[in-house]
């Protein structure tokens, strides 16, 4: 039988989706979130360390599966091979309802002023596609406060001088820190540092009806056990499911956006349950499944009117994949560090994020998440043993004694990093696999090795014993923070969708993730594309609200 | 048992009958571990190799935390695909240890294991014993699995008893809800 036609589609149920979907639904359009995995649950995970999305050597619980999903990594010498989720050349984001948003660390930035305005605060950069956001800080910052109060945001801006101006507080407290926390904290004030608490997506108090944060080790790379971490699953996406508008359509995976001899868009295809191919119409569809999946699926549309894939005119999807050049050290103490209070991050610096003398851009600076047992066993100052006597006894006796500092580097985007379809490798489905390739510019690495030295200043006076620093590789980044496939522009020519989203020349289409990031921010992403995620569906409300059905 | 002479379906029946017989008989002579894949002598060698990776202190080594089950377990599933590798580098790992040594690999002397899992380890070796495998790679491969079975939650078959967990000091089994480790 075929399905009943709706007034939209939202393709992925993550950061960006479930805030469309739920805009959309309360406006009261008829809405399909078609999402491929399924419900996480905690109950079946548990603290399992080797199947979390954050250390996978077993698989990625959270999803996708190893069994149907696959890609095509392209390593800087132009070697081709199949990588699975649980590698990290495949660049995974969770597959789950709510998808990054039930495992992530949570942290909820609001990108910089500067952030917005990379290439006219640092100019051009040769061989890069830096460019300024067609939007600023200022028309985001509604939606970033929209995005606070609805998914629910812990923290007090008013603590760090360089937070950009908002309007209305954060509407819960900020997380009490840990004893890591509180000594990097003292630490920062003494190196002349602005430590604050980080904002977090997370219960600090009973919000929305879900309670506090119990303060486990298991958080990031994990589901909560009592709801208290915000993600679309447990609140706009219940949201929009409520008010009877909008179907949430799980384990079926869109492969195609279908148009008509005009090209306008009349639905999506995709796969169910079964695996039978299956057609839902719509007025508008909404792309919103990441970086990677976005951009293949714009590719994987091709049609008359789009040979190239839809919206590739101009041959922009799929480029421009950033994530982030993630560095900073590490250091060793006297006394126990650790106190088991959970997630771990929560203090954090913003002096290095922007307007560092003869760097481009910078990184907000934070203390780690909690490092669980497996993945500590990579923790050691270089030319440590790997294995042995030596190597247990540091995990036995230094695991307590130890902290990080971390920053994300803002990268100075390049076209050649860039998603696109294989041309010989298909999915379970039969589907072209996106195939990932590309580098980070040395300009990335030059910013790199400045905040880590900065790292490793707190660290030092913190009273560290030893510290010793981590410089990324140049190899292309994306993983959790893969954004900028499908960037917005005032010019058609180089950009692929407007400053709202919509793709040039299908007025009926839009995309509503981290794809439209032009650059990521010296921040963690996922605020930003919440608060795209309302600008979007603001103006398709607005619009539709005025008579326009984007014919 | 030549394990490899029946299908692994067939061989998780028969286990699940003989257990079945043998607790109906009150529960002795349990076998201590059933593997899935690897053979005595195979099981034997990984035994050495997870103390060499984990020696036994006042914890645990590796062969009493349960790594050799807990890789017996993945290349029975998730690590299938690393079954010949396995089968293929410890017949070379043993037969190097003879051409070296004039021993087998778990003759050998703690510290001359040590030794001669170092210089494997810094690619050393690489004779054709080895079926094709870089030994360095597999030993690399190798100490990844064990330290994933050793840290690794025990749902997987290794950390039994939470060894490494209580090691660190972490609270043990995990529950949800906050409860600090008491030493």
């Amino acid at each position: 039988m075929a399905n009943k036609h709706v007034n939209a589609v939202v393709v992925g149920s993550g950061a960006g989706g479930g805030v469309v979907a739920k805009e959309l639904a309360v406006a009261g359009l008829s809405v399909v979130i078609f999402e491929r995995g399924d419900w996480a649950r905690y109950d079946e995970h548990n603290n399992d360390e080797l199947t979390s999305n954050r250390t996978f050597p077993l698989g990625c619980y959270f999803g996708p599966d190893n069994a149907r999903y696959w890609r095509v990594a392209v390593d800087q010498q132009g070697n081709e091979r199949i990588v699975y989720p649980n590698d990290w050349a495949y660049h995974n984001n969770a597959a789950c309802v709510g998808s990054g948003t039930v495992t992530y660390g949570a942290m909820a930035w609001r990108f910089m002023e500067e952030c917005f305005k990379f290439k006219s605060t640092y100019g051009h950069v040769e061989g890069s596609s830096i460019a300024d956001w067609p939007i600023t800080y200022d028309d985001l910052e509604p939606f970033y406060e929209k995005a606070e109060w609805e998914i629910g945001v812990a923290g007090d801006d008013y603590q760090n001088p360089f937070a950009p101006r908002r309007n209305k507080a954060h509407p819960m407290p900020p997380f009490m820190h840990n004893r890591e926390a509180a000594m990097l904290e003292a630490a920062a004030r003494k190196a002349g540092f602005h430590p604050f608490p980080i904002p977090m997506l997370r219960n600090s108090v009973p919000y929305c009806g879900r309670p506090a944060c119990i303060r486990m080790r298991n958080c990031v790379g994990f589901a909560c056990p009592v709801n208290a971490k915000c993600g679309t699953q447990n609140t706009v996406i219940p949201t929009a499911i409520a008010t009877g508008n909008c179907e949430l359509r799980i384990k079926s995976p869109v492969y195609e956006i279908i148009t008509n001899s005009t090209g306008k868009v009349t639905g999506v295809a995709y796969f169910d349950e079964n695996d039978r191919r299956q057609v839902q119409t719509a007025d508008i569809v909404i792309v919103s499944a990441s970086a990677t999946e976005s951009a293949r699926l714009l590719l994987n549309s091709k049609s008359k009117n789009f040979p190239d894939g839809i919206g590739n005119r101009y041959d922009w999807v799929g480029r421009n994949l950033q994530g982030h050049a993630y560095c900073g050290a590490d250091g060793l103490f006297e006394d126990e560090v650790y106190d088991d209070v959970g997630p771990g991050a929560s203090v954090a610096i913003a002096d290095f994020a922007h307007n560092n003398p003869g760097i481009i851009g910078g990184a907000m600076m934070a203390n780690e998440f909690i490092r669980m047992p497996y993945i500590f066993t990579g923790v050691r100052p270089p030319g440590s043993a790997r294995w042995g006597k030596d190597h247990k006894d540091f995990q036995k006796n230094m695991y307590k004694h130890h902290a990080s500092i971390r920053g994300p580097v803002q990268e100075v985007p390049n076209p050649e990093s860039r998603v696109q379809v294989s041309k010989d490798v298909t999915d379970y489905w039969g589907i072209p696999v996106a195939k990932i390739s590309g580098f980070k510019i040395e300009e990335d690495i030059r910013t790199a090795r400045f905040i880590a030295d900065k790292a490793e200043q707190w660290l030092k006076a913190a009273g560290a014993i030893q510290t010793w620093q981590s410089i990324p590789g140049t190899g292309v980044s994306g993983s959790q923070h893969q954004s900028g496939t499908c960037r917005m522009g005032d010019d058609r020519q180089t950009s692929v969708t407007n400053r709202w989203g919509q793709v040039h020349d299908v007025d009926n289409l839009f995309v509503a993730d981290g794809s439209l990031h032009v650059t990521n921010g010296a921040f963690n992403p996922v605020l930003t594309i919440m608060a795209l995620g309302y600008l979007v569906s603001d103006h398709i409300v607005r619009e539709w609200n005025h008579g326009n059905r984007f014919g | 048992m030549n394990l490899r002479s029946i299908s692994r379906r067939n061989f998780i029946r028969l286990s699940a009958i003989g257990a079945g017989c043998m607790c109906m008989a009150g529960c002795y002579n349990l076998p201590k571990s059933s593997r899935f894949i690897l053979t005595l002598e195979e099981a034997d060698i990984l035994d050495a190799l997870a103390d060499q990776i984990i020696p036994p202190d006042e914890f645990a080594g590796g062969r009493d935390a349960g790594v050799k089950n807990f890789i017996d377990r993945q290349l029975a599933g998730f690590y299938n695909e690393h079954t010949e590798m396995y089968r293929s580098c410890l017949k070379g790992l043993d037969l190097t240890a003879r051409e070296v040594f004039g021993m087998r690999f778990t003759e050998l002397e703690f510290n001359t294991q040590f030794e001669y899992l170092t210089d494997i380890e810094s690619g050393k070796y690489n004779s054709a014993d080895w079926n094709g495998h870089t030994p360095s790679s597999f030993f690399n491969t190798l100490r990844n699995h064990c330290l994933q079975g050793y840290y690794g939650s025990p749902r997987h078959g290794g950390n039994k008893d939470h060894v490494s967990y209580r090691m660190m000091k972490l609270d043990y089994p995990f529950l949800v809800g906050r409860n600090h480790h008491i030493q």
